[in-house]
């Protein structure tokens, strides 16, 4: 439902004595707030004309219940005027700028003349007015009647002198009210504020909504905070009422307006410095209006930019690879409380019936009917079969959630606009959310305990909306750099290569049985190879079955080594990877040819040239006969992936020495002054640049080493080298040597005088005693070195922890920056005021999601398909 | 003016700064036509420009700009001069 | 079959100009000349082509009401967290400290008066660029030598009231400075009342008065820049190509121009504010561009230039550099609300209470909060009707 009425804009404004009063529904008088028998006190705080908050009561003002009734102000008249401690600054502006005696601004009318029409017709008007008090505040003589200025004084937090005498907030009043209007402007007020509205004589009470009082399980009642201060307000206003009243001395009369004068501030602001703030009984200091807007859980942030809404879910995720991905799986048990709203039409009309017979009770049924005049049914409680048969078109029924519904799926941080997707349920047994592992890159998620979000759209248009503009489908390219960012991970990686490298030959139940896995027919071609009468099928033909039967691609695979001589079709490792007509005839297929995030030539090309539809239907395919094909070939990793020959280990261990032996001599050469400094770097510094880049160097050749026993034939060794997960960086850490810890970029230096451990003798720079760890994970770390693993290790953590917060920030301050700019139907970007940013969006009008890449028109790839060949 | 001009260096030809031409009264009020917006709307340039300076642009004035652009080859954008 | 002259494929191709961008007529036009060589291209294929062009650039527009600024916005903040923290760190110029990564990409983004490591990459002029001799005299003449750099030790005579330096001989020959040189400057620095003698690499100040006094001037001398260019720390000459070019630590893009043999055209700083200053605010946009693209793909993230385009765009609207955040464009929102949501609430509510602004609530924070769908995206379509009287009134 619409509202009637839509807010169009909002005017800030300072509120006049008269303006309270006359908002006011009553003045409130007592300090008390209920009597004995716990009802309101009239003319109290919680006087039941300033709205009710209690179920059963209603609102005298209105007549409404706590549902209907807003709330409404009431006031109090304050004694003495007191000032608005937010505006004590420009109050203080106020004083410096205007004639004591006249209240005129202190500028030659020349001046005058010219500031005000400088000012005309700007926007930001206020940055004259800074100037123009900026030249009054120094004046000493009036240049309208000639009166002798004295220099007014601020003390804080809310005293001001004048020469030797105190200005109190009523000389303050009207001091500010003989300043003229038409100087208001020239001061930076808007001419429909009266400078002497920032010393209040009249206090507004916010209704009774705004400070609801709690009562706790034993029964005793809580008060607000802001209840409380207000309660010391009204107390102090009538004490210093009866003290005026009754001819007290001066001195306590102004002790108490002092006090009044706290009071009224901490109640406006708790953080003024200077002023102990008010606290509660306990202690506990009171969090009053100003504390109240403020920050991350104030109203602004906390309640106004973001919202807690219905219909929605929030559960544990975990992998379900047979999902398609974009698809989610919801627990039977959420399903049944979340419902959808839907409209009672002809042609589902039986269907809605049998929902709403079901009612609350069994699974797919239905919560609510709701009758074409606006009635909600509760089914747990209504006549179902009678609802039922009521049902006609013009019915909404909101029913469980069920196969096939639109909902939105987010995990935070919501980053990027992938993080929330929509995807279509799957109602399923069990207590988690479950999803395909595609998307996982996109939320960032994984499943050592995250949890995810869910959110039912109810209206047809929302849902439409949600399909078409973030279907999961449709945020395959990235819009960040126009290539994909859902693609294949780990074991669908792992699983392809296994399948497609040239020794992988299938009988025909393992071929039909991998591609019914894979979820296609299983019309297999001609058999690759027939031996002793049996028919085998290669892995490169199954994968073939997948692929759109016009496609032809040339790409270098991931495990590419990059040879001088790149044997072409003819590179016996398969990283050649050619695709005619649809058949992948050469190479393997990994990280190169569909992970996400990776350069992915096959799956960019399935995207860009036939289609999300097309696309999709591939990925949930080949993902399912990736991992088929895992499981059937058997995969599996252990630490002895990692064992290397004794031989090699000797050979590390000789480098290693050599390196060491290397770092000594370095530190001879430098002993001796003998080093040639780098330029520009000092002979130390010159030593530790040397030093490090010595020992860097013994760890890749160790890990050469030991590279050379780690062959494609090792499981890790797959996975590191097909993309699929790890890198041979990691292998050989684990298999060879771990390498030079480090903190901050140096060699680990810091601790004792001259040493990071007593161990060490002082100022020894040798390679053991600034950090170097020699040995390799899987051989173990000797105490010495896993303590110095232990500091890179930490460095590592504290920096994840700090960056997370900055890029946090950063990017807080782009969103809130950027929010505004939009696209407008001639091509410009615009900002909400209109002005023009961009004369065409990235000056080519190219939206960089529909670009490849960032190109936005391939014309290699458009004169080669139409003309043919010779294009690049 | 004149000595001090001499001596300040022409930002005009450096690699990062692309061609600045004020346009005539018909050429700016054609641009603010185009675009359906008024002068304040379009991005700004200072007087004191070192640019605008070298061109002698002046408040009121629209200055055409012809960018180098990174994704279009070249790119036209208006800057309206202010004071400053 | 013969196909199309390569003047026919000219022609054809530049009635494009206006429809497609300039990019892309030329790269159709170099492709199909080349391709045109090898084979013949008939009438009707060009024609197809240059449809097929047309489609692909239409197909890839934007579309109107598309949330530009927060797609750019979340491109280059979600990399963020992907980036090292690492300050400083080796690249190009190994002997140079860079500030890399995210703390980079934040620099650029508050506009930093002064960068973290400020960083000029100064060209020269011919005779001087392909010389390395010359161009090494330029660097000399460019980095800033100050008496710290100099002096071997550096006492305070309390007996006399006076400092003694000693020069280091070798640090001497290696700045083309000798002590008298040093003297000189030393004695236009600190005025016609201080007393400077020389003894071969001693150099004795005589001008306290007390302690105090003394120990001021110490700190005085030790800062006072004998050569080069203030500021500029460190210099490093590199060949680069055919040229050599000259790498500073330290930035003062103003002086550097002033310099003979520097050439004016190609020199340049990752010091955002000073190219503002010098080379103006469209010079800014461009080094903006540059500096977040290079930074960003340097920790090998992959981001579309438009993005950065329009960050750099929107910082540069006003005329002048402004930083992302409160006290750049977020500061200057027309929307009290959004002020008020961003950063420093209260402030901007009581100011926004004595000027009697009024927000318009057309922005995307003001929607949220008054509750009315946001004018972006599906939001931004507006039914425009004519007020006819309705029955009612």
């Amino acid at each position: 439902m619409r509202p009637q009425r839509v807010i169009e804009s909002i005017r800030f404004s300072l509120l006049s004595p008269d303006e309270i009063r006359k908002m006011s529904v009553t003045s409130v008088v007592t300090a008390d707030t209920y009597d004995e028998d716990g009802f309101p006190i009239e003319r109290g705080l919680m006087d039941r004309r300033l709205g009710v908050v209690e179920p059963g009561l209603t609102c005298r003002t209105c007549g409404g219940g706590p549902k209907d009734c807003p709330g409404h102000f009431g006031h109090i008249e304050l004694a003495r005027p007191v000032i608005h401690v937010n505006y004590v600054e420009t109050i203080f502006e106020l004083l410096q700028s205007t004639c004591r005696k006249c209240g005129r601004i202190l500028l030659k009318e020349e001046e005058r003349e010219r500031l005000l029409q400088e000012m005309e017709g700007k926007e930001e008007w206020w940055k004259v007015s800074e100037k123009a008090v900026q030249t009054a505040k120094g004046r000493q003589e009036c240049p309208h009647c000639g009166e002798e200025q004295e220099e007014v004084k601020f003390e804080k937090p809310f005293t001001f002198m004048e020469g030797k005498g105190r200005l109190t907030p009523s000389d303050i009043r009207t001091r500010l009210e003989r300043i003229r209007t038409e100087d208001l402007r020239l001061l930076g007020l808007d001419p429909s504020v009266r400078p002497e509205w920032m010393v209040l004589q009249v206090l507004l009470v916010p209704p009774v909504t705004v400070r609801p009082s709690i009562t706790l399980e034993t029964g005793v009642r809580s008060e607000d905070d802001l209840t409380h201060k207000l309660v010391d307000i009204i107390r102090i206003n009538q004490r210093l009422a009866e003290n005026m009243e009754a001819g007290a001395p001066h001195l306590i009369v102004e002790d108490l307006w002092e006090l009044l004068q706290y009071h009224v501030a901490t109640y406006f602001s708790n953080e003024i410095s200077g002023v102990p703030p008010a606290r509660h009984r306990s202690g506990r200091v009171l969090r009053t209006l100003g504390q109240r807007l403020k920050g991350k859980e104030g109203r602004f942030r906390g309640n106004l930019s973001g919202k807690r809404v219905d219909f929605s879910a929030r559960a544990v995720i975990s992998p379900d690879p047979c999902l398609k991905f974009d698809e989610v799986g919801v627990p039977e048990y959420v399903a049944r409380v979340l419902t959808v709203r839907s409209r009672v039409t002809s042609f589902n009309l039986e269907e809605m019936r049998e929902l709403v017979r079901r009612g609350t009770e069994q699974y797919p049924g239905a919560q609510w009917v709701i009758s074409p005049d606006g009635k909600r049914y509760d089914l747990r409680y209504a006549d179902r079969e009678e609802l039922a048969q009521k049902l006609e078109p013009g019915y909404v029924v909101e029913r469980n959630l069920r196969d096939g519904d639109i909902v939105l799926f987010n995990r935070q941080p919501s980053l990027h606009r992938m993080s929330i997707m929509a995807h279509r349920v799957r109602v399923m047994p069990g207590h988690t959310f479950r999803l395909n592992l595609c998307v996982c890159p996109l939320y960032n998620a994984d499943f050592d305990g995250d949890e995810m979000n869910l959110h039912v759209p109810q209206s047809e248009e929302a849902q439409v909306e949600a399909m078409i503009l973030m279907a999961v489908q449709n945020q395959i390219i990235s819009p960040r750099f126009g290539g994909p960012i859902i693609g294949g991970i780990q074991d669908h990686i792992t699983g392809a290569y296994l399948l497609t490298r040239k020794e992988t030959l299938l009988d025909r139940e393992k071929a039909c049985q991998l591609l019914m896995q894979a979820g296609v027919e299983p019309v297999l071609p001609e058999p690759a190879v027939v031996r002793e009468g049996v028919e085998y099928w290669t892995g490169k033909q199954l994968f073939s079955v997948l692929l759109p039967k016009d496609l032809n691609l040339t790409y270098r695979a991931k495990i590419c080594e990059g040879c001088s001589r790149c044997k072409e079709e003819e590179c016996e490792k398969e990283a050649y990877v050619v695709i005619e007509n649809g058949e992948l005839k050469r190479g393997v297929i990994d990280a190169h040819a569909y992970k996400a995030l990776d350069k992915c030539e096959l799956w960019d090309r399935m995207v860009k040239e036939y289609g999300v539809e097309r696309a999709s239907e591939f990925l949930n395919h080949v993902t399912r006969l990736s991992i088929a094909a895992a499981e059937m070939l058997g995969f599996t990793t252990s630490i002895d992936d990692e064992d290397i020959p004794r031989i090699a280990k000797e050979r590390i261990e000789e480098k290693i020495e050599d390196a060491k032996k290397k770092v000594r001599e370095l530190i001879e050469a430098y002993n001796r002054e003998e080093l040639e400094p780098l330029p520009g770097r000092s002979l130390r510094e010159t030593l530790e640049m040397r030093i490090m880049e010595a020992l860097a160097e013994v760890r890749d050749r160790a890990g050469q080493v030991a590279e050379k026993h780690l062959t494609l034939s090792n499981p890790a060794v797959i996975m590191a080298r097909t993309g699929a997960r790890g890198s041979m960086l990691n292998l050989t850490q684990m298999a060879a040597c771990v390498g030079q810890q480090s903190v901050r970029g140096e060699r680990l230096n810091r601790g004792y005088v001259g040493r990071v451990l007593i161990h060490f003798k002082s100022e020894d720079l040798g390679a053991e005693a600034r950090g170097f760890v020699s040995s390799s994970y899987k051989d173990g770390l000797k105490p010495l070195e896993f303590f110095f693993h232990a500091a890179g290790g930490r460095e590592g953590l504290v920096d994840t922890a700090v960056r997370t917060a900055q890029s946090g920030y950063m990017q807080r301050r782009l969103i809130n920056a950027l929010q505004d700019l939009h696209v407008e139907y001639d091509g410009t970007v615009r900002d909400d005021r209109g002005v023009i940013v961009q004369f065409l969006y990235g000056e080519d009008g190219a939206d960089p999601m529909r670009t490849d890449n960032g190109k936005a028109v391939r014309v290699d790839r458009l004169v080669e398909k139409i003309i043919g060949g010779g294009a690049k | 003016m004149g000595g001090r001009m001499s001596e300040e260096l022409d930002p005009r030809g450096h690699v990062l700064v692309p061609e600045h031409r004020v346009l005539s009264k018909e050429e700016g009020e054609e641009v603010l036509r185009r675009y359906r917006v008024k002068p304040h709307q379009l991005p700004l340039i200072k007087s004191s420009d070192p640019v605008a300076r070298a061109i002698g642009a002046k408040p009121g004035d629209i200055v055409e700009i012809k960018r180098e652009s990174f994704t279009a080859g070249r790119a036209l954008a208006y800057r309206y001069v202010v004071e400053g | 079959m013969t196909g199309v002259s390569p003047e026919t494929i000219r022609s054809e191709v530049r009635k494009l100009r206006g429809e497609v961008p300039d990019s892309v007529v030329e790269e159709l036009e170099r492709t199909l000349l080349r391709v045109g060589k090898e084979r013949a291209i008939t009438a009707e294929a060009l024609q197809r082509v240059i449809e097929a062009v047309k489609e692909a650039h239409l197909s890839s527009l934007v579309e109107p009401g598309e949330a530009v600024g927060t797609v750019a916005a979340q491109s280059i903040g979600e990399p963020g967290t992907q980036m090292t923290l690492r300050t400083f760190h080796y690249a190009g110029v190994a002997e140079l400290n860079v500030t890399l990564g995210l703390p980079r990409l934040i620099e650029i983004l508050d506009t930093r008066r002064t960068p973290s490591a400020a960083l000029m990459t100064v060209y020269l002029e011919p005779p001087y660029s392909k010389d390395k001799d010359k161009a090494r005299a330029i660097a000399q003449e460019i980095e800033m030598t100050t008496v710290e750099d100099l002096i071997s030790e550096m006492e305070t005579d309390l007996m006399n009231m006076q400092l003694l330096l000693s020069l280091s001989r070798s640090r001497l020959r290696q700045k083309e400075l000798t002590p008298s040189k040093v003297k000189e400057v030393l004695s236009r620095e600190l005025g016609p009342k201080v007393e400077i003698n020389v003894e071969e690499t001693k150099l004795r100040i005589k001008a306290a008065e007390s302690l105090s006094e003394l120990r001021r001037l110490a700190a005085r001398v030790r800062k006072i820049k004998l050569k080069g260019v203030k500021d500029v720390t460190k210099v490093v000459v590199k060949k680069e190509g055919e040229e050599w070019v000259i790498y500073t630590e330290g930035s003062n893009f103003a002086e550097i121009l002033k310099m003979k043999g520097v050439d004016k055209k190609r020199t340049t700083t990752n010091n955002i504010r000073e190219i503002e200053e010098i080379l103006g605010i469209e010079a800014a946009r461009n080094a903006l561009i540059r500096e977040m693209s290079s930074t960003l793909r340097e920790q090998g993230l992959e981001v579309d230039i438009r993005h950065i385009m329009l960050v750099a765009d929107m910082m540069t609207v006003k005329g002048e550099v402004r930083q992302i955040g409160r006290h750049g464009v977020s500061g200057e929102k027309s929307s009290v609300l959004a002020r008020a949501a961003f950063e420093i609430t209260l402030k901007h509510l009581l100011e926004a209470s004595l000027r009697g602004e009024e927000d318009r609530l057309r922005g995307v924070t003001e929607s949220i909060i008054t509750g009315n769908p946001i004018p972006l995206g599906t939001g931004s379509v507006r039914l425009v009707m004519q007020g006819g009287r309705s029955e009612r009134e």
